[in-house]
C-alpha cells in the first residue's frame, strides 16, 4: 500500500481531524505494525482530501451531514464502567441469547463483559488483541472490497482504525449458536467518535449467524462509524442481523460490503431504530454463480430522526437470486430515505432479483424519499421492484374496532404486524422477541395519527 | 308473549357526502327474533348495517336508535361491539401480518374486560376455539394465517360466522353471509348461526336469496327499497319475492304513498 505524506494541516474541521489523528497516532505508538500504519495514514489523507460528502452528491442528496461537518469528533479510547453501568449493559442483552459474545465499550473491547470459550474451532477476536499479538491475518483482507479512496467516511474509519471484530470460519464448520457483537456507547465523552472495523470471513461450506447490536446508555452526542467487510466462501452461509438502537442525539454511519462466492448465501437483517441521523450502506457483490442474497430491513423513525438506507446488489455472474424487502415506519417529524440499486451486469444471465420497499407514514410531518434503481445489461433476467408509501389501512382499523378492540390498540396491532413482516424473518428467537417487545413499547408511546393528505 | 325489545330504530336517516341513502327507517327487534332484510342492489341494506355498527363515514341526519335502552348512535364503535353488537361484514377486510387466533383472542378479551370478567389465557382460549371450530367445520389452518389474507370468498364468510360463534353477540347482523357460499357451506353456516340463537339475542339477516331463509328461518321479512322499509311480512314474503321480484312491492308501496298524500 502506498503511504501518503500529509501537507500542512488544513483549517477548519478537516484540520481538526488531521491534528486529532496525529495525537491518536502518538498514543498508539506501540500498537502500530507497518501495514496498520499505512492504512491509517492513507485513510487520513483521503479523508482530508475529500471531507464529508455534501448534499450536492446524488448519494447524499437527502441526508445532510452539516452537523458532522461543523465540529471534529475526536476518537474515544475506552472507558471504565461502573457497577451500575455493568448491570444496565447486561440487562440490554436479549434474554436467552447464549453463545460467544464480544462487547465493545466506547470503542474498546471489554473483556470482563464478553463471553468467550476456550478452544473454539473458529476465530472470533477483537481487532485490538490481534494487533497486540502481531496476528497479521487482517492485513490480507482489509480494504479488499471496500475502498476508502472513493468513500471519505470509510477513509476516516481507516484513519482511526483500532477496534472491531475479526471472524474467521474455517471451511466446512457450521455452528448453531449465534455470535453476538455488542457495542455500547456509555456517553462518557460527548462529542466523540468511534470507528469500528469488522471483518467476517466464512470459509467454503461454513455456516454462521452474527448478531450486531448497538446501544447507548444515555443521551450523549456521539458519532459511530462502522465499516464491515464480509467474505462468503463457496457454498457458505452467513446471516447478519444488525440492530442499531443508539440514542437519538447521535450519528451512526455504517458501510457493509459483502462478496459472495459461488453457491453461497448471505442474509442481512438491518434494523434501525436509533440515532438522530443514521445511514446504512450495504453493497453486495455476487462474484460467484448460483448465489442467494436476502436483504431485509426495518426502520422506525420518530421525533426528528433521519433514517437512510442505500443498498446495492451487483449481479456479476449468472444464475443468482436476490430478494430485498424493506419496511419503514415513520412517525412524528421523522424522515426516511431508501435507495435500492440492482445492477445486473451483462454476464449475469438468468438473474432473479426482487426488491420492495413499503412505508407507513404515521403523521402529517413524516416523510420518505424512496427510489429504486435498476441497471440491467443482461437480457435473460427477471427483476421486479416496487415501492409504496401509505397511511394505515383505515378499513382494517375499523374491522378491529368493530370486534371490540380500542382504536389505539387496533392501530398498534396493525403497525406491529407491518413490522412483524420483517422481524419474523430473524432466525434468532431471543433477538426477535426482544425486538418485538421493544417495538410494541415504542409504538404505545407514539401518537399514531390518522392523516389524510 | 311480549319479550324484551333489543333494538329500536326510529325514523333513521343517513347518507354520505350530502347524498341521502337511508330515508327514514323504522324497525323494532325483540330478543329471540330473527329478522330478514331483502331488497335490490343499492337500496341501502349494507349502509343500515354499517350505521348500526358505527361506521363514521356515514352521517346520521335524523332519527334515533335505541339498543338495550341505550342510545346506540352515541356509542363508540368499540363500545357497540363490547355491548354485544356484531356485524358479519359483506366484504371482510384482509389484515396482513395479524394472526387470526391472536386477533380473535384480543377481541374476545377486550369484551371480557369490558364486562369486568377475567381475560382468557392462550391455552384456555385455544380450547374454546377448537370447540367452536368443530361446529363450523372450519379448517384449523385458517386461524393460523393472517386474518382473511388470501382466504377464498367462502372462507372469509365462514370466518365471520366463526368470530360470531366465539364472541356470542346479543345482536348479530349478517350482511349477505350466504353469497359466495356453496350449498354445503351454506348449511354448516346456517346450522352454526341457529345454534347461537336463544331467547336473549336476536339476528338481522341481510340476503338476496330465500334459499338461506330455508335454513335460518326468519320471524319477519322486510323489504328495503330506496332507503325505506316498504313492506314487512312473515317468512312467506321471502318466497313471494323470489317468485315475483320487487316490482309489485314497489308498485304497491307507491300507490299507498299516493293515496296517503
Ligand atoms: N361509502 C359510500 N360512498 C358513496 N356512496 C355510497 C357509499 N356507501 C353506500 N353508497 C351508496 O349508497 C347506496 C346504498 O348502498 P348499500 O351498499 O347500502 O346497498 P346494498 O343494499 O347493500 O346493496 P347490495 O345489495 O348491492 O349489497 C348505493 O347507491 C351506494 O352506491
Ligand atoms: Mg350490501
Amino acid at each position: 500500500m502506498m503511504t501518503h505524506t500529509l501537507q500542512t494541516p488544513s483549517d477548519g474541521v478537516i484540520g481538526d481531524y488531521v491534528r486529532s489523528h496525529e495525537s491518536f497516532l502518538k498514543e498508539l505508538d506501540s500498537e502500530q505494525p507497518s501495514w496498520l500504519r499505512s492504512i491509517r495514514s492513507s485513510g487520513i489523507a483521503h479523508f482530508s482530501e475529500q471531507g464529508f460528502p455534501g448534499t450536492d452528491q446524488e448519494k447524499w442528496k437527502y441526508t445532510n451531514l452539516a452537523s458532522l461537518r461543523k465540529t471534529c469528533f475526536p476518537p474515544v479510547a475506552g472507558s471504565e464502567i461502573s457497577e451500575e453501568q455493568r448491570v444496565e449493559i447486561l440487562s440490554r442483552i436479549p434474554e436467552k441469547l447464549e453463545g460467544e459474545r464480544l462487547v465493545i465499550v466506547d470503542g474498546v473491547h471489554c473483556g470482563s463483559l464478553s463471553e468467550r470459550s476456550n478452544n473454539l474451532k473458529f476465530q472470533f477476536l477483537p481487532f485490538s488483541s490481534m494487533v497486540k499479538n502481531s496476528d497479521n491475518r487482517v492485513d490480507s483482507y482489509l480494504g479488499r472490497h471496500i475502498r476508502h479512496d472513493q468513500n471519505p467516511i470509510v477513509a476516516l474509519n481507516s484513519a482511526f482504525i483500532r477496534e472491531g471484530v475479526f471472524l474467521e470460519m474455517p471451511s466446512g464448520l457450521q455452528i448453531e449458536q449465534p455470535l453476538h457483537i455488542f457495542y455500547v456507547d456509555t456517553g462518557k465523552k460527548s462529542g466523540s467518535a468511534v470507528h469500528l472495523r469488522h471483518l467476517f470471513i466464512a470459509g467454503s461450506n461454513s455456516r454462521v449467524e452474527i448478531f450486531e447490536h448497538y446501544i447507548s446508555l444515555n443521551e450523549s452526542h456521539g458519532f459511530t462509524n462502522v465499516v464491515t467487510e464480509v467474505f462468503v466462501g463457496e457454498n457458505a452461509s452467513l446471516e447478519h442481523i444488525k440492530w442499531q438502537d443508539q440514542n437519538r442525539t447521535s450519528y451512526h454511519i455504517s458501510n457493509l460490503a459483502v462478496a459472495q462466492e459461488s453457491g453461497s448465501r448471505f442474509t442481512s437483517h438491518s434494523i434501525s431504530t436509533g440515532a438522530a441521523i443514521s445511514r446504512n450502506d450495504i453493497h453486495i457483490k455476487l462474484v460467484g454463480e448460483r448465489t442467494e442474497s436476502f436483504l431485509y430491513g426495518l426502520y422506525l423513525g420518530r421525533g426528528n430522526q433521519l433514517v437512510d438506507h442505500h443498498t446495492v446488489v451487483d449481479h456479476l455472474k449468472p444464475n443468482s437470486e436476490s430478494e430485498e424487502i424493506y419496511h419503514g415506519i415513520l412517525c412524528e417529524k421523522s424522515h426516511g430515505v431508501f435507495n435500492g440499486r440492482i445492477h445486473v451486469h451483462s454476464e449475469a444471465q438468468k438473474t432473479n432479483a426482487k426488491q420492495s420497499n413499503r412505508n407507513l407514514l404515521l403523521s402529517r410531518d413524516s416523510w420518505i424519499d424512496t427510489k429504486p434503481e435498476l441497471e440491467i445489461y443482461a437480457d435473460d433476467v427477471r427483476c421486479t421492484h416496487g415501492a409504496t408509501v401509505g397511511q394505515m389501512d383505515e378499513q382494517a382499523v375499523f374491522y378491529l374496532r368493530a370486534r371490540g378492540i380500542p382504536e389505539p390498540a387496533a392501530r398498534r396491532i396493525l403497525v406491529g404486524a407491518f413490522a412483524g413482516e420483517i422481524t419474523q424473518r430473524i432466525p434468532l428467537a431471543s433477538v426477535r422477541q426482544s425486538l418485538q417487545s421493544y417495538l410494541l413499547e415504542e409504538l404505545s408511546r407514539i401518537p399514531l395519527e390518522i392523516c389524510s393528505r | 308473549m311480549s319479550s324484551e325489545t333489543l333494538l329500536e330504530i326510529n325514523k333513521l336517516k343517513a347518507g354520505i357526502n350530502g347524498q341521502a341513502i337511508l330515508k327514514g327507517i323504522d324497525l323494532t327487534v325483540n330478543a329471540g327474533e330473527v329478522h330478514a332484510i331483502m331488497g335490490p342492489n343499492g337500496s341501502g341494506k349494507s349502509t343500515l348495517a354499517q350505521v348500526l355498527v358505527g361506521r363514521e363515514e356515514y352521517e346520521v341526519s335524523e332519527g334515533k336508535v335505541t339498543y338495550q335502552g341505550k342510545d346506540l348512535l352515541d356509542m363508540s364503535v368499540e363500545d357497540r361491539a363490547r355491548e354485544g353488537v356484531f356485524l358479519a361484514f359483506q366484504y371482510p377486510v384482509e389484515i396482513p401480518g395479524v394472526n387470526g387466533t391472536y386477533f380473535l383472542r384480543a377481541a374476545y378479551n377486550e369484551q371480557r374486560k369490558y364486562r369486568g370478567e377475567e381475560e382468557l389465557d392462550a391455552v384456555d382460549f385455544l380450547a374454546l376455539v377448537k370447540e367452536k371450530m368443530k361446529v363450523l367445520e372450519l379448517p384449523p389452518t385458517l386461524l393460523q394465517r393472517p386474518v382473511n389474507e388470501g382466504f377464498s370468498g367462502g372462507e372469509k364468510k365462514r370466518n365471520e360466522i366463526f368470530q360470531m360463534a366465539v364472541l356470542e353477540p346479543t345482536l348479530a347482523i349478517l350482511d349477505e353471509t350466504d353469497s359466495g357460499l356453496d350449498i354445503d357451506a351454506l348449511k354448516t353456516v346456517a346450522e352454526g348461526v341457529n345454534k347461537l340463537k336463544n331467547s336473549r339475542n336476536a339476528q338481522i339477516v341481510i340476503t338476496h336469496y330465500q334459499r338461506l331463509l330455508n335454513y335460518i328461518v326468519p320471524d319477519f321479512v322486510h323489504v328495503l327499497y330506496d332507503g325505506k322499509l316498504i313492506k314487512s311480512g312473515g317468512r312467506e314474503l321471502a318466497l313471494e319475492l323470489e317468485e315475483r321480484g320487487y316490482d309489485w312491492v314497489v308498485a304497491e308501496a307507491s300507490s299507498t304513498a299516493a293515496l296517503a298524500s
